[in-house]
């Protein structure tokens, strides 16, 4: 077939043209109309490459999407799972329980809602576990001065798991009428921040402030809110200076995506692992000298935990004796507490029938 | 104020059992406040001594009741016998005791090894 030396009329009619009758680069740019050519150089950056060939509608593209920069969906973020390091993020657990009154905790550490501790140094502190952000019924937390001095309030998380040269994020939406109010963590073994990115302004709105940092070798990570110096360092409080939290997140790499929501159910057995409380289930027996409860924990904790024994029926040990198993990746996923005659006021050798139900509370947190 | 039990430590404040282990932050603090406090706040084991009823009824006691059935039904006074010889060896003078142990040496050794530590 010649050489097509002009179109006329009408163009090219479709099914006119058959699959190689257009050689290889016979069509150059210039020669497309300048919208097809415009729409080219937007939609193609100096830095893309196509390794493989865009597929036609409908198809799968195939090989990886590289980019220079962030990817992002409608909202901003891509979505993706198990990326939150923290437990208890969005503060939805509180086994230990009921915060929703402020809580004087002076300046001890107080382990309240799962897994968070509240602390303050050198002024008093309270805390509380509040309802109605980000949306009416969503979870945060209240951390408040209740005198003045110099010092700082906080709330803080400590994490397994040893970050050490991995790049990590941390992320929280915060509300506080201190300009001081921060997310700070330790690397290594020193206290550090961003007073750019993760610094509250004092407005008291709402703000999702962000940290990332390259962690340290510390076997316990921190991740802390608080109204601090920029290396932990104490500053002026006055007494109703406050911080609240919520969403806040930890994860690897260096932007912050969307908060993980998870279920209730998926967060309380992380929490389990840390502390959970116990029943026995009720138990009319005989004991005889001694007796042992034998049960398997709802999880298999962290580590050895401490117990607590809240009652017990009409039998009240005055101590117990504590056992546990060890599973082979060390988390411990049973316990037994022997109850002796003489521990419950009976002399020793009695063969009694007793009520016995045990409650009590397994702590192996951080 | 911590006591010693046989399997985990109980802190008196408020009757917690804290396991021996390492991975517990309650027994790294209990380790801080003898480094701090000295030994003084741990108080050792009781160490009962049962009485004549808990004697009598353990495994050096009585007889099992179905031994005794046959030394009643041999009928030749060896039942009779019997208990006698367990009621001299475990006389109702013997109202039993509870004493405190010696805090033992590895409580001390633990706690001089230990690191003091500041709030985190």
């Amino acid at each position: 077939m010649a050489g097509i030396s002009k179109v006329t009329g009408g163009g090219i009619a479709d099914g006119t043209l058959s699959v190689a009758d257009i050689a290889d680069d016979a069509i150059t740019a210039d020669k497309l109309a300048n919208s097809i050519n415009t729409d080219i150089a937007t939609g193609v950056t100096g830095n893309t490459t196509a390794g493989n060939a865009l597929p036609k509608a409908g198809g799968a593209m195939t090989g990886a999407i590289t980019s220079n920069n962030t990817i992002s969906d409608v909202d901003g973020n891509v979505r993706s799972g198990r990326k939150n390091l923290l437990i208890n993020g969005d503060f939805q657990v509180s086994q230990r329980g009921d915060w929703s009154s402020l809580t004087n905790i002076n300046t001890t550490t107080t382990l309240f809602v799962d897994r968070w501790k509240g602390h303050s140094s050198a002024v008093s502190s309270s805390v509380q576990h509040k309802t109605g952000y980000p949306y009416a019924n969503d979870k945060y937390i209240r951390v408040e001065a209740t005198s003045s001095g110099s010092g700082y309030i906080r709330a803080y998380q400590m994490h397994d798991g040893n970050l050490n040269g991995k790049a990590a994020i941390f992320s929280a939406m915060v509300k506080s009428n201190s300009s001081n109010a921060r997310l700070i963590t330790h690397v290594g073994n020193t206290w550090t921040s961003n007073d750019t990115t993760a610094k509250h302004t004092g407005g008291g709105a709402w703000e999702k402030l962000t940290f990332a940092y390259t962690g340290g070798d510390r076997d316990v990570p921190l991740s802390v809110i608080g109204i601090t110096g920029a290396t932990h360092g104490a500053l002026s409080i006055s007494s109703g200076d406050y911080i609240e939290v919520a969403n806040v997140q930890l994860e690897l790499g260096s932007v912050a995506t969307d908060f993980e929501h998870r279920s209730y159910g998926e967060e309380l057995a992380l929490c389990q692992r840390y502390y959970q409380p116990l029943c026995s289930g009720n138990h009319r027996e005989y004991i005889y000298n001694v007796h042992r409860f034998n049960r398997t924990y709802s999880t298999p904790m962290r580590a050895v935990p401490t117990f607590i024994i809240s009652h017990t029926g009409s039998a009240t040990p005055t101590g117990v004796d504590l056992f546990n198993g060890a599973t082979t990746d060390g988390s411990v996923n049973s316990w037994v507490i022997a109850v002796s005659t003489t521990s419950i006021g009976l002399a020793g050798g009695s063969n009694s029938m007793v009520d016995i139900v045990i409650t009590a509370t397994a702590d192996a947190e951080l | 104020m911590y006591k010693l039990n046989e399997h985990s430590i109980q802190r008196l404040s408020d009757n917690a059992s804290i396991p021996i282990d390492e991975g517990n932050r309650d027994y790294q603090q209990f380790l801080q406040d003898v480094k701090v406090n000295t030994i003084s706040i741990v108080e050792g084991e009781d160490v009962i001594a049962p009485d004549y009823v808990a004697l009598r009824t353990g495994v050096d006691g009585y007889a099992s009741t179905g031994d005794q059935l046959g030394m009643i039904a041999a009928g030749d006074g060896s039942h009779a016998t019997h208990v006698a010889a367990v009621k001299t060896a475990f006389p109702k003078s013997n109202t039993g005791s509870t004493t405190v142990a010696d805090v033992p040496d590895w409580v001390q050794a633990a706690a001089d090894a230990v690191e003091l530590q500041e709030n985190p």
